[in-house]
């Protein structure tokens, strides 16, 4: 099945709706698609979803010999390249890439003229050695603008990248391992966003990010680079139909905005991957992912990874049971931390006042009231729900609050411990009566959170020796393989609880 | 049962999730990890093919493996060869003559039995893609040092420890202990490689059962 022309009908369907102020996909004229960012394990890769389109990008540090007349400055290189799986009509043997040729040399020599990265603190030794940094972009699905989803994908890799650090002695260089010391980031100076507009009826509809079809009937195309400060990067326009000055300045108008928008959410992901300070953390990335309160079909399928319907049950009865208390809006997100996958699963809230367009895998946020202890739990975030309420609120409200605070403890408490002992009842019972007092104060507030962690620490103590005694039975001396668990080994943070 | 490096067992193999059916140009795709090694595979088939490398009876498997940073083509083109074997046998070529199916890997990030993690992506990209195959095929590979065998290395493991060899098993669930492919790389006696075959042929089952579920769950979308 080959599409490479779109039929006339569907031309001029996309035209006339146009005219007549729609698009396809009912977005404005003006709307950017969803933007969704992931990163990977190691620092530089990152996947980026703009609407459909789904790009892929890691980068790659070597030393090299810089050239001669400029002995001190480092390489900074982009090569894009579509994949065989971004499009229908593929042949297996593909090996032309004059569609990303363009794309590729506008990025790569408006980084190097603009001077996004600083090069000269990329010299190791000058004129003999200097750090080459080449970054891969591979498009994986192509819906339509490239070039925007590409140029964001290669900012996020280059501010997420890490380089090794390098010491000089007697005229040789050392690089360090990342155990020995710590890596650093590279020297961003600022970070143009590229914004591509489609050109329709000889100028006078101008479009923002053209999906796959508008871009087969658009006549013309132009691509901005701008930064926050409103400085242009680049314009290119390569062909198409022409535009006057008027339209022009509007197109950069509307582009400043765009990369404003843009550059937020940028920063917003980045400060939340880079506070990863644990490496326990870091490695779990993956396993936690945050679920806007929608539907349950959206729950479902919004989850990363496939779970036995057991479990998935029991995190829609939790979500219900949440969705029920009335001081919950619906834009705000749950975290869910699956540890051991069948074993716990952990709820927070997060109420974020802002609207959430972007569906993305988080992790927990930091403390909020700063304290950053060595064995930060999940069950930190549970009393974040406490932490957002201003002492502007009045009183009336708090009773209620409490009230529905203590059943959302219960019920996370419940769902945690499925057999409650005497004990864990009697310290059920303190947290009960911790949260139903009135006026406090931050002192008061930060004894009673920290007499809930240790609370549950001791109940989460509890459970792992019981695990851990049922395991003791099991363990043969020789190999032999009785029950192979493709579940993630315990968590590090529980074997320490219970030394202590 | 002394821990490895990273706390598991040397019977324990990591975490595996994947995410299917999500490329809208593919016929079939999916996002396959094991632990940090991360893949990502996509089908498109059958489909009309150039005439020197059309079969008259089958349709002609071309596999295209990518890794990230395009640096080592030698082992690019290892991968798409014993990947090729494999699964000419797994799919019912003769169902759809004189066409050609293109499976693509992207190598998201390696950290260990890479071999494994796309052998088990291409399964599963083949079934979202609904091409027809003789049957569900499992592979691991195993670590082997000192008369200890660990399943499912990590490359921390592999630099680590001297003296090492790998064993990667293909396994189906045809005939018990059958074997589709198998690469030995170092010394490895014929008692270890016994023993590899019979925690292998546990071990396939939860594979199987992983496979399952992220089968059954991608139905209801």
């Amino acid at each position: 099945m080959k599409r490479q022309q779109l039929s006339t009908n569907e031309q001029n369907f996309v035209g006339s709706s146009l005219i007549s102020g729609r698009r396809i996909d009912l977005r404005s004229l003006n709307e950017i698609r969803d933007l969704s960012i992931s990163f990977g394990s190691k620092y530089g890769q990152v996947m980026v979803k703009l609407g459909k389109t789904k790009v892929i990008s890691s980068i790659q540090a070597t030393v090299a010999q810089p050239f001669k007349d400029r002995p001190q400055e480092g390489f900074c290189r982009v090569r894009i390249s579509l994949s065989n799986v971004s499009t229908i009509d593929i042949e297996s043997n593909r090996k032309s890439q004059s569609d990303t040729l363009e794309i590729q040399r506008m990025i790569e020599d408006s980084y190097r003229e603009s001077r996004v990265v600083d090069l000269e603190s990329l010299c190791i030794i000058p004129d003999i050695w200097v750090w080459e940094i080449v970054c891969n972009v591979h498009v994986v699905d192509n819906d339509g603008n490239i070039s925007d989803a590409a140029n964001i994908a290669t900012i996020l890799s280059l501010s997420h990248f890490k380089l090794p650090q390098v010491t000089i002695k007697n005229g040789k260089a050392i690089i360090h391992t990342d155990e020995e010391k710590e890596l650093i980031p590279l020297s961003i100076y600022h970070l143009p966003i590229s914004v591509s507009f489609g050109l329709f009826e000889k100028g006078e509809i101008i479009i923002v990010d053209p999906c796959l079809i508008e871009e087969k009937t658009i006549e013309g195309r132009i691509i901005m680079m701008v930064n926050i400060h409103e400085e242009i990067c680049s314009i290119r326009k390569g062909g198409g139909t022409p535009l006057t000055l008027d339209q022009i300045l509007y197109c950069t108008k509307l582009a400043s905005e765009k990369a404003k928008e843009i550059s937020l959410i940028i920063d917003r992901e980045l400060e939340k991957d880079l506070k990863l300070k644990t490496k326990q953390e870091y490695d779990n990335r993956h396993l936690i992912s945050s679920i806007l309160m929608k539907d349950e079909q959206t729950i479902k399928s919004s989850l990363p990874f496939p779970i036995s319907n057991s479990l998935e049950e029991t995190i829609l009865d939790k979500i219900r049971n949440i969705q029920s208390l009335s001081w919950t809006n619906k834009n705000s997100t749950i975290e869910i931390e699956i540890s051991e996958l069948s074993k716990f699963t952990n709820l927070s809230l997060n109420l974020e006042q802002k609207k959430d367009t972007v569906q993305v895998i988080n992790q927990k946020n930091v403390d909020k009231s700063g304290d950053e202890d060595e064995n930060e739990n999940e069950n930190d975030d549970d009393f974040e729900a406490n932490n957002n309420y201003s002492d502007d609120e009045e009183d009336e409200n708090l009773n209620q609050r409490n009230e529905q605070f203590k059943e959302f403890i219960e019920i996370t408490n419940i769902l945690q411990n499925q057999n409650l002992s005497k004990k864990e009842l009697e310290l059920l019972n303190q947290l009960n009566s911790v949260s139903s007092s009135n006026n406090k104060t931050n002192n008061e507030k930060k004894e009673s959170q920290e007499i809930i962690l240790n609370n549950q620490k001791k109940i989460q103590n509890n459970e792992i020796e019981k695990i851990n005694s049922k395991k003791n039975l099991k363990k043969n001396e020789n190999h032999k393989p009785d029950e192979i668990d493709f579940s993630i080994a315990i968590n590090p943070q529980f074997q320490t609880l219970k030394k202590k | 049962m002394t821990k490895r490096i990273d706390n598991r067992n040397p019977n324990q193999m990591r975490p595996l999730s994947s995410i299917l059916g999500e490329n809208e140009n593919s016929d079939g795709s999916v996002i396959y990890s094991q632990g940090k090694t991360k893949v990502l595979v996509g089908v498109h088939g059958p489909k009309e093919v150039n005439t020197f490398k059309e079969q008259y009876d089958k349709a002609t498997v071309s596999v295209v493996v990518k890794t990230e940073q395009r640096d080592d083509l030698r082992k690019e083109k290892t991968l798409e060869k014993d990947l090729k074997g494999i699964l000419e046998y797994m799919i019912f070529t003769e169902r759809s003559p004189r066409s050609e199916i293109i499976i693509t890997a992207h190598i998201l990030n390696d950290d260990g039995s890479l071999f494994s993690t796309l052998v088990n992506a291409c399964v599963l990209a083949l079934c979202d893609a609904g091409i027809e195959i003789r049957s569900l095929v499992y592979s691991i590979t195993f670590l082997i040092t000192e008369n200890k065998i660990l399943i499912d290395p990590i490359e921390n493991e592999i630099a680590k420890i001297s003296n090492h060899s790998r064993v990667s098993l293909v396994l189906s669930k045809d005939n018990e202990d059958s074997i589709v492919f198998s690469k030995c790389i170092g010394l490895t006696s014929l008692e270890i490689y016994d023993k590899c075959l019979e925690i292998g042929n546990v071990a396939k089952l939860s594979i199987r059962k992983f496979m399952k579920q992220s089968l059954k769950k991608n139905q209801n979308k």
